[in-house]
């Protein structure tokens, strides 16, 4: 058995109808561009690294989206919830015990509580038989509550343990993402933070895969098709939704700890209403059912606002706005399908499609 | 508790709500188009009212020409975005196809859309104007009543929000507009054979909600301070009320209108502004979560009850 | 497939009255559903016996549709009850009644369009079937609908006919004991129709017991034992084919009088 039917074989969990990118070729340059993104902080330096790393983690929240939205149709505006539910929830375990200890599990605990975060929320939902535009209103309001609580914290009552959640000025020095129990912890901060970002971006998208094109992926294909059809099928459509919230959930807490620790600090600004919004922008324009487009759409979007903003330019967001609109009109479908469809077209014969054929 | 300052704060957070939410309820109910750009329209209003104003107009001359240039707005939004008509009409005359399906009964695209147009238009705001222009005065002074001193205009307003319930009621009702309307979100296809023209009823309907949004940005423009962000405090209040309200518009906002600010009233009162607005959020979630079909569902509800009886 | 019991089991009027009746598979007694002030069915007791093929007839508005979708639960009963093999699954969610062994073709055919033919039948199938054997089953259900060259075809490229019997087969994939059709034959053409009344009736023949709502009344003489006539919400006919084929008021609401 040669190396390349091994590579064959080590593909083929992560392959299937519901995403891009089944064929040798895509593997090979998956790899090669995770190869120069590892080698990325030799070459341009730790400052450099550190300011890459803010895309990628930014990427998760957008593959989050992504998944809960593309795949089963639910359009949240509340991942940016469970995104600062998370990075408050590490900011006060670790100001609180500072212990390299608590430090590391931090990182767990808050993934967990957003975790929790999100059941409640989406049980309370789908359980409830709230639906469609419906789900969206609601997670709308349930961040801009958020915003509004977090914001009037200012005051010394707002106090947890010895830690304050500071109102509108935020909670500053939150400690890096730490791996250890004691002084020789790992304390993550540069091309070290960055490495574990671009690791973690790869594993959960490599996972989203594996996950949308296997037994569990055409159930929510089809949940996202017609509820009532699966229903039909002997699914439990409130379950499957509630499931792919929470794991959406989730990956949203785990970027909004890197996010928190990337920065060291987190203020209510993570439940603005502008900011509940850009991870919609990412998605939209990559192609809501494109794994591979919100991440390569969620890093080109962050890179020309950062672009806009250090230069000054106050048209960052008209420009977004302005991008988001063209989109949903014009090319609803969103761009990465849309250019992988004229590729296909350029380079086989019109109108032929690959086996799996599913528009992504 | 003062009785009195409860009905005040009860007529005043009714008028808000009401006032914020008919703009939307009319588009979403008789479109399935949710604007989400609708508080960034109400802002248009307050904008154009404050500007006029100041240039030395009189106030109501203000508010109409605020109305006026919101109504405009979003006649050209329409005609561009939401039925794609103009650009389309272009593209079919360059690229000889079109390139834009309409957004109707398109839930989420059209939420997405109208994001959009709401995120340009804070900015482009801010960017034109800064971000705070020379703010009005409030007409009409206060009364003082227990120790307490309570704004005339902020009352007035308050009727005004009955008043714009009824005109609406009565519009959708008794003229040749409101039975077409109705007829097609009924049916669009039946309306159509029937020889009404749906694509005008869309479209009338969408200025008809802009205008809503413009007079409500008029009419708070006096009382609220206008930034390029204030939309952003109405489209919750418009959003709850509408989802709680439930299917059948006109009568879910008021139902929504009353039930909200009694909570948001008596809240206030109790334990200040912050838990006046959270217990009404937190009533809305649990209408949600409980009537899948608003408050004008639970009225049908109890109504196929009776009837079994 | 056995569904796990409710422990206080409801016992239809029919079991009560008799002590045992095994034949009746589906019994609803005085189902009532309003929508808004308006009675859509009033005070329905239809029943179904094992392996029995019965259509649905009656005008339009008669209240055909939604009285399957009471007893599939995509409606909840105004008022009454749903009994199957005599428990009340009245107030069961769909999928608990489909675990049951109650399946349902939509009278549009709403198969995904996103996935192959294969990949719908998938869908029904990789809940009850393990990894191994899944691509085998998929395979035989395929056959069973005759559409095994068309595996690897989009959904929504199949033709209207093909996408019926894609359809049932994935209703069958479940091994119903009844099967709920809401207009099967709608726009197909007559070859078509021959071959969905083929497939009913062996499918029939294995013991599938069959619901069908139909207007076209040689389709139904063609596959039906037994008739029920819906008219304004309520049982207006029930009988053999023949018998309600020649009935005079039958005729006179199918044309519009009342």
């Amino acid at each position: 058995m040669g190396p390349a039917s091994a590579f064959d074989r080590a593909r083929a969990p992560f392959e299937g109808p519901n995403t891009a990118g089944n064929t040798r070729g895509f593997w090979i340059g998956f790899l090669a561009v995770f190869a120069v993104l590892l080698i990325y902080p030799l070459l341009f330096g730790a400052y450099a690294a550190s300011n890459a790393a803010q895309f990628l983690f930014s990427a998760i929240l957008g593959l989050s989206l992504c998944f809960v939205w593309g795949y089963a149709g639910i359009l949240s505006f509340g991942q940016v919830v469970f995104y600062g539910i998370a990075g408050y929830t590490f900011g006060l375990l670790s100001l609180n015990f500072g212990s390299a200890l608590v430090t590391t599990l931090a990182l767990p605990a808050a993934v967990a509580i957003a975790t929790l975060g999100a059941f409640v929320l989406g049980y309370f939902m789908f359980y409830g038989e709230v639906r469609d535009v419906y789900v969206t209103i609601l997670t709308l309001v349930v961040t801009l509550v958020l915003y509004t609580f977090m914001g009037q914290t200012a005051g010394s009552e707002w106090t947890i343990g010895s830690v304050a959640l500071g109102g509108f000025n935020g909670m500053p020095a939150i400690p890096n993402l730490t791996l250890g129990v004691d002084e020789s912890a790992l304390r993550l901060s540069g091309a070290t933070f960055y490495w574990f970002t671009l690791l973690s971006l790869a594993v959960i998208y490599l996972g989203l895969r594996a996950l949308v094109n296997g037994r569990f992926g055409y159930t929510m294909v089809a949940v996202r098709e017609d509820e009532d059809r699966t229903q039909m099928l002997g699914y439990d459509v409130r379950r499957v939704k509630l499931l792919v919230f929470v794991i959406g959930g989730a990956l949203a807490g785990f970027a909004g700890v890197l996010y928190a620790t990337w920065g060291n600090y987190i203020n209510p600004d993570v439940f603005g209403i502008t900011f509940a919004s850009i991870p919609v922008v990412w998605v939209t324009v990559g192609g809501r059912r494109s794994l591979l487009g919100a991440i390569v759409a969620t890093v080109a979007i962050e890179w020309f606002r950062q672009q806009l903003a250090v230069t000054g330019s106050q048209y960052a967001i008209v420009v977004v706005g302005a991008l988001l609109l063209a989109v949903v009109l014009v090319l609803p479908e969103g761009v990465v399908p849309w250019m992988r469809a004229r590729l296909r077209n350029r380079s086989e014969h019109p109108q032929s499609t690959d086996s799996t054929g599913v528009v992504e | 508790m003062n009785p009195f300052n409860l009905f005040f704060q009860f007529a005043d957070s009714f008028a808000f709500i009401v006032l914020s939410a008919v703009g939307l309820a009319v588009i979403f109910g008789m479109m399935g188009v949710i604007n989400l750009g609708h508080g960034e329209f109400i802002m248009i209003g307050a904008y154009g009212t404050t500007l006029v104003a100041n240039a030395g107009a009189p106030l109501v001359a203000a508010m109409i020409v605020g109305v006026i240039v919101t109504a405009v707005f979003g006649f050209l939004v329409e005609r561009t975005i939401v039925s794609g008509a103009a650009i389309n009409w272009v593209a079919e005359r360059t690229l000889g196809r079109s390139v834009i399906e309409p957004l109707y009964d398109r839930l989420l695209d059209s939420m997405v859309a109208t994001w959009a147009i709401g995120l340009i238009l804070t900015q482009g705001v801010r960017i034109v104007f800064g971000n705070s222009i020379p703010q009005l005065n409030t007409p009409l002074g206060s009364i003082q009543y227990g120790g307490f001193s309570y704004s005339v205009y902020r009352l007035v307003l308050s009727l005004v929000a009955v008043c714009v319930l009824v005109g609406l009621y009565a519009v959708f009702t008794h003229t040749k507009f409101g039975v077409r309307a109705r007829a097609t979100i009924q049916d669009p296809e039946t309306a159509r054979s029937l020889g009404v023209n749906t694509d005008e009823m869309y479209t009338t309907t969408f200025v008809i909600g802009s205008a809503l949004a413009g007079l409500t940005g008029a009419l708070y423009a006096p009382s609220l301070t206008v930034v390029p962000s204030m939309g952003t405090s109405f489209l919750v209040e418009a959003f709850v009320a509408v989802v709680v309200g439930g299917p059948s518009v006109l009568f879910g906002t008021t139902l929504s209108g009353g039930l909200l600010g009694a909570i948001n009233a008596l809240f206030t009162n109790l334990y200040g502004t912050f838990f006046g607005q959270i217990a009404m959020l937190l009533t809305a979630i649990l209408v949600i979560r409980l009537l899948s079909n608003g408050l004008t569902g639970l009225v049908e509800t109890v109504r196929d009850r009776k009837v079994g009886e | 497939m056995s569904g796990t019991r409710d422990p206080a089991v409801r016992q239809s009027p029919a079991v009560r009255a008799t002590g045992s009746d095994t034949d009746t598979l589906l019994q609803t007694d005085g189902v009532t559903k309003r929508f808004g002030g308006f009675t859509a069915i009033d005070g329905i007791d239809f029943g179904v016996n094992t392996a029995e093929l019965r259509c649905l007839i009656g005008p339009n508005g008669a209240g055909k549709s939604t009285l399957l979708k009471l007893i599939t639960g995509q409606h909840s009963v105004t008022d009454g009850e749903v009994y199957y093999r005599g428990e009340g699954i009245t107030d069961l969610l769909p999928h608990e009644r489909v675990d049951r062994g109650i399946g349902m073709k939509f009278q549009v055919p709403s198969v995904f369009d996103d996935l192959t033919a294969a990949g719908n039948l998938r869908l029904p199938l990789q809940r009850v079937v393990t990894n191994g054997d899944l691509a085998a089953r998929v395979q035989e259900a395929l056959d069973r609908v005759g559409l095994s060259d068309r595996a690897d075809t989009h959904a929504s490229e199949l033709s209207h006919g093909e996408q019926q019997h894609l359809e049932i087969g994935m209703a069958v994939a479940l091994d119903p004991d009844l099967l709920l059709l809401d207009e099967p034959v709608a726009g197909l053409s007559m070859e078509e129709r021959n071959d969905i009344a083929d497939l009913v009736t062996a499918l029939n023949g294995d013991g599938i017991a069959f619901v069908v709502i139909e207007h076209d009344i040689d389709f139904v003489a063609r596959i039906a034992d037994e008739v029920t006539v819906l008219h304004q919400g309520a049982v207006f006919r029930e009988g053999p084919i023949e018998q309600i084929r020649t009935d005079e008021k039958v005729r006179r609401i199918y044309l519009g009088g009342d």
